[in-house]
């Protein structure tokens, strides 16, 4: 099977991701729980981990790195920290359920929505510079579109965050470790991401980068002022009840150390030139309307297209028969589908990671070539 | 007492605080804090030698990370 659906796990991992997951599994018990050696590995490897991914995103204490078990827990607890009942939100038109959900669970919340034209940075910026007002309780806005690959001008949209007071969270899900993103240059509340996506750590890993002490979602255990019944009152126990999944943050050290020895910029690179050469291989084909732009600051490894003759997720059927997994449908995200105009239709998503080829994009447009797609 | 506890809030704090001594060349060992010293439940301490206490103190306050106490041992 040849993968393209990176942009909902990347499946292929480096082999040091899988021996890191079996070791800690081997040698280490809970940090932060005792001194003797399987405790102190297991606090040693959480604590590079945090470092790590400090010095990955421009976090400047470790302490503000709050492991979670994926993006969407990350996403809630940042939402929960600043969003009160009755508060007003700024979101994009490209946002995903794990932001929209928690929002609509939020008595009277006045959620406004930035809707604009894909890939259009300029319309975008317009419409938060007029619907981000003083009294805005927090931004919303993912990185990167994890429908469409859509760039979202988050550095202007932080700039005027800041400008105004307003706390941002960005859901980096689709970006981190694919295109650079730095903590301290965006001066975000917060910064959510998932570990089993661009950072190639194991399902059931995320993290949450904190420039904001937030609140728990969880409570319990922390290893640390344990006579009190009150949560801690400092990062990163604050956040974290309970044991950590340490397989999971071992493999995700081993994941976030693969991206930095790659380099992010080497990895955003390869993302487009392979999503350049799924757009080109599709020019002309009448029987896709393909979502896509050429210039590389708009648009990362992930591409849709819509069948103009046949229904989404038979064509994903088609292809994965031919040995190729693409995620059909509508991706968890609605409004961006609104925003674009294929919430009745859906699209095919072709998401790509640092491990695929030129040879399996050919492949697969020749794939495609052949298949005869009926109403 | 050749030596000093420099309590921390949390294992975190005292891994940060340990590694940022050990980047300035003071020797170091974190463990956990003696039931005696904590007030509040389990915690995590820095251990260094008397002779390097002020300088280690100079170097956290430096980095903005504010012991829970310091103890003599």
């Amino acid at each position: 099977m040849i993968y393209f659906d990176a942009a909902a796990t990347t499946f292929q991992k480096p082999p040091s991701v899988r021996q890191a997951v079996l070791r800690a599994m081997e040698t280490m018990s809970s940090p932060g729980r005792g001194n003797y050696q399987s405790a102190a590995l297991a606090a040693e490897m959480l604590y590079t981990c945090r470092e790590e991914l400090s010095a990955l995103f421009g976090v400047e204490n470790p302490e503000n790195v709050v492991f979670t078990s994926n993006a969407t827990h990350a996403l809630n607890l940042a939402i929960h920290s600043l969003v009160p009942a009755g508060g007003r939100v700024v979101i994009s038109g490209y946002e995903h359920n794990a932001v929209t959900r928690p929002l609509h669970a939020i008595p009277n919340l006045q959620i406004h929505v930035v809707n604009t034209a894909l890939f259009d940075q300029e319309a975008m910026l317009r419409g938060f510079r007029d619907l981000i007002t003083e009294d805005t309780d927090a931004v919303i806005c993912t990185h990167v579109s994890n429908v469409f690959g859509y760039i979202l001008p988050i550095g202007e949209i932080a700039g005027i965050c800041r400008q105004r007071g307003v706390p941002l969270i960005v859901d980096a899900s689709q970006s981190a470790g694919s295109i650079p993103i730095h903590m301290g240059e965006l001066g975000a509340a917060f910064i959510a991401m998932p570990g089993h996506k661009g950072l190639y750590g194991p399902q059931g890993t995320g993290v949450l980068l904190c420039g904001e002490e937030g609140k728990p979602l969880l409570y319990g255990g922390t290893g640390s002022n344990s006579r009190e019944q009150a949560m801690p009152d400092f990062l990163p126990d604050r956040m974290e009840a309970g044991t950590h999944n340490m397989p999971g943050i071992a493999g995700l050290l081993a994941g976030v150390r693969f991206v930095r020895r790659l380099g992010v910029g080497a990895i955003r690179r390869h993302g487009f030139q392979l999503k350049e050469q799924l757009r080109q291989g599709l020019e002309g084909d009448g029987r896709f309307h393909v979502y896509a732009s050429a210039d590389d600051g708009v648009q990362a490894g992930v591409l849709s297209l819509a069948p103009r003759d046949t229904d989404c997720e038979t064509l994903c059927q088609t292809m994965a028969e031919a040995g190729f997994a693409l995620r059909g449908g509508f991706h968890c995200a609605p409004f961006a589908h609104q925003t674009v105009g294929t919430i009745l239709s859906g699209t095919v998503r072709f998401s790509v990671s640092a491990f695929n080829t030129n040879e399996e994009v050919e492949s697969f447009l020749q794939a495609l070539r052949k298949q005869k797609i009926y109403k | 007492m050749n030596h000093y506890l420099i309590v921390c809030r949390s294992v975190t704090q005292a891994q940060r605080a340990g590694r940022l001594l050990t980047s300035f060349g003071i020797t170091n060992q974190v463990f956990r804090t003696p039931v005696g010293l904590t007030e509040r439940g389990c915690s995590y301490s820095v251990r260094v030698r008397s002779a390097q206490l002020d300088r280690a103190m100079s170097v956290l306050q430096s980095n903005h990370i504010v012991p829970v106490k310091v103890a003599a041992v």
